[in-house]
């Protein structure tokens, strides 16, 4: 067996709701490890551990079998792992060779530090033809596409001498070639005698590239196995784990009329081919992977990104939904991912951010009764358990009351559509709970509800129908009595095309 | 204003003149006709009035100002939210069976409206309720009657007859520590037998009542699929079901059409 590099023994770590328990994993030299895991299951923040960016509470690291004790975050303590995360940290004024090489830039000078630049164009061109990029010396970061500068972070972790590089999701938005350019480069980095921790969703990356695997689920660890002896069904299972999907309070309505109807919609590059159907008092549900477009294709339903191509039909009429006005005039209504950035009037209380869509409604002659809007909002409120103080700021509240306080000021703006991007991640039980029942009184009284989530029980437990989207476009649209979960993990990640 | 205080006027009011219009109605409550159409269709729906072009008018059949005039009406807005949920949850061609109560005789007023159910009910009231619905049918359990409900070894020998799909039971108190509790032995005996008979139990309760107990106890709260309840229900009990694995329906009205 080669030598260790790595090894955690019992790490704990709490992070507001969520916690890593006894983490115990390991790395060798000349090792590619597959770490796998729904989103949210702690992937990244244990790679974050392992890299020093966080302390855990408890537990032991080793590094070449020596405890790393840390007490400060401190850079010197990162010379051994390099952690190339998923977004793209580069200097786009700056040349290829540049980027690349800008922590060892080999000087004419060392007192002046002024830079040899004839030496470091030749050592990018020689890293050019080694790794044979479609790329040259001279091109500004700026030029390039997202795929390509991802691929030269790669590079980065190819050139530097740490013997420990983590890649977080490298394949995620890579075409086929590329993707085959990637695994050229981590083969590399794994012949110099490197050990390396590769997130992924893809099944494929594991069974090309893989020595081992290791799956994890809701901050621990489910198992690790050697990849060559382990089938790709028992992967599945591994991620699927134990599954309940009795304790969501659904309600089963009688079917309406089609609200909205998305034939051929295309998005730039991103989106392609999209057909989705919403009956009154219908739930569909919308889940893969992060980045496949879940997001992007509410924000194309609300209009708020130019150039969908495609045809909408609300209630069998046509229409082209070009801005968000448009969107909330025609009864749409959409509760983004990131509540904080997209949603909340950080300086509003919590009457006016839930009344802010309904606005016209309490006017008169163009002025706002506030006595109505506050006896309004103040019933809207009691229903939803808010604590009763409408003159608090929306940030004095905890993240469930306020993604309640945002449930609240849509329910009233009294829309038909409701496309709700990720709405209970992150919540406590409780207001969940709530969540879920306000759903149901949507639905009874004939909205039709588009639910985007990750966690895949509660889509499976929530929904009538379930549409996994995967490689740009939606792979599956079907009842959700017709699909398990191993399916759904089965599409999202490519296996069935 | 809240909802609740809205209805009273609008009950008050109608009591009084007999007949009311919309517009009137939303000057005086300074609220929109919407928001007045929204009540109307609530009172019609709970048989206090009749709307007409425009208006109301108070239900002629109606011998007492109001039917349920037992309880108060905020109870009776929380029962009547439930009974929605249940109603909800029950589909065409059904075989269920309602315990005797208040909630659930207000929920056997909308399931008049389902077709093809087969219902079963210790309860005369909510028997009364399907004797004018030719599209369901109705079994009557007898036994020893105790006010309007029959209990006792001759409704359990009765009932063992039968196989449900959905057994909906109203309770009076549901607690962490002494699970489900009803006021009646020969009640608590009822409802343990069909238990046995049914493949989900929906357990049906207010919100006041969690955390309080009754004397007689039915069994651990892991007998119940589902809960319904009204959405005041406390924060810890959301949590404590939801790890029990328990459907929890809190009954949220506050969707305007």
């Amino acid at each position: 067996m080669s030598s260790e590099l790595l090894r955690l023994e019992n790490v704990n770590f709490q992070l507001d709701n969520f916690h890593l328990s006894n983490i115990n994993i390991d790395l060798h030299a000349n090792e590619i490890h597959v770490i796998m895991g729904e989103n949210g299951s702690g992937k990244s923040l244990l790679m974050q551990i392992i890299s020093g960016l966080v302390i855990p509470d408890s537990g032991a690291i080793y590094i070449r079998n020596e405890q790393v004790r840390k007490k400060t975050l401190s850079p010197d303590m990162f010379d051994d792992v390099i952690y190339i995360r998923q977004d793209v940290t580069m200097l786009t004024q700056l040349s290829i060779a540049e980027n690349l090489f800008f922590n060892k830039m080999p000087y004419k000078n060392k007192l002046f530090r002024s830079i040899d630049y004839d030496k470091l164009n030749y050592m990018c061109q020689c890293l050019i033809e080694d790794l044979d990029l479609p790329v040259s010396v001279f091109d500004r970061v700026e030029t390039l596409g997202f795929a390509q500068r991802q691929i030269l972070e790669f590079c980065r972790a190819y050139i530097s001498d740490a013997s420990i590089v983590i890649l977080d999701e490298p394949s995620s938005a890579l075409t086929q070639s590329e993707r085959d350019l990637l695994y050229r480069i981590v083969k590399k980095i794994k012949a110099k005698g490197t050990g390396i921790f590769y997130i992924t969703h893809c099944l494929e990356d594991v069974s090309l590239i893989g020595d081992r695997v290791t799956v994890i689920k809701n901050g621990s660890i489910v198992g690790t196995r050697s990849v060559a002896d382990c089938p790709q069904e028992e992967i599945i299972k591994m991620l699927s784990g134990r599954y309940i999907k009795t304790r969501y309070p659904k309600i089963v309505i009688k079917k309406g009329k089609n609200i909205l109807s998305v034939r051929n919609l295309h998005f730039s590059d991103k989106l392609k081919n999209i057909n989705l159907d919403l009956n009154e008092g219908d739930i569909l549900g919308i889940t893969g992977l992060a980045g496949s477009g879940r997001t992007l294709l509410a924000n194309c339903l609300f209009g708020a990104v130019d150039g969908v191509e495609g045809e909408i039909f609300l209630n069998g009429t046509p229409i082209k939904i070009d801005s968000p006005n448009k969107a909330i005039c025609n009864g749409i209504a959409l509760i983004p991912e990131n509540r904080l950035t997209d949603s909340l009037f950080a300086c509003l209380d919590v009457s006016n951010n839930v009344a802010v869509s309904s606005l016209k409604r309490f006017a008169n002659f163009s002025l706002i009764n506030t006595t109505y809007l506050e006896q309004v909002v103040a019933d809207y409120i009691e229903k939803l358990n808010i604590p009763h103080n409408l003159h608090n700021n929306i940030m004095e509240y905890t993240g469930g009351n306020q993604q309640k306080a945002i449930f609240a000021k849509w329910i009233m703006s009294r829309a038909k559509i409701f496309i709700l991007d990720e709405p209970t991640r992150g919540l406590d039980i409780a207001s969940k709970i709530d969540i879920y029942n306000s759903i149901n009184d949507l639905i009874k009284k004939k909205a039709g509800v588009i639910f985007i989530s990750s966690d895949i029980e509660e889509i499976l437990g929530f929904c009538d129908r379930v549409a996994v989207l995967a490689n740009r476009t939606c792979v599956c649209n079907m009842p959700i009595k017709d699909i398990t979960i191993e399916k759904i993990i089965e599409f999202s990640t490519g296996q069935e095309q | 204003m809240f909802a609740i205080e809205r209805i009273k006027i609008i009950k008050d009011y109608l009591t009084k003149d007999k007949h009311v219009s919309v517009a009137k109605l939303s000057s005086l409550l300074n609220v929109t006709e919407v928001t007045i159409r929204r009540d109307l269709e609530k009172l019609e729906n709970d048989g206090f009035l009749k709307r007409t072009h425009g208006g109301a008018v108070l239900n002629a059949d109606l011998e007492e100002p109001f039917v349920f005039e037992e309880t108060d009406d905020d109870y009776n807005v929380q029962m009547m939210e439930i009974s929605d949920t249940i109603f909800h949850l029950v589909s065409d061609n059904d075989i269920i069976m309602l315990t005797d109560g208040p909630t659930n005789l207000r929920a056997a007023k909308k399931l008049v409206h389902k077709k093809n159910l087969t219902v079963l009910t210790n309860d005369l009231k909510i028997a009364l309720e399907f004797s004018a619905s030719p599209s369901n049918k109705l079994i009557l359990l007898g036994g020893d009657l105790d006010e309007s409900a029959v209990y006792g070894q001759l409704a359990i020998n009765n009932m063992q007859n039968f196989s449900l799909n959905h057994l909906i039971v109203e309770v009076e108190g549901v607690s962490k520590k002494t699970g489900i509790t009803v006021s009646s032995i020969s009640k608590a005996s009822l409802i343990q037998e069909a238990c046995k008979m049914a493949e989900t139990i929906s357990v049906v309760c207010l919100a006041e009542h969690f955390g309080a107990k009754s004397f007689y106890r039915v069994g651990g709260l892991e007998i119940a699929d589902k809960i319904i309840t009204n959405s005041t229900l406390s924060d810890t009990y959301k949590d404590y079901l939801f790890d029990l694995n328990i459907q929890l329906y809190t009954s949220v009205n506050i969707y305007e059409e």
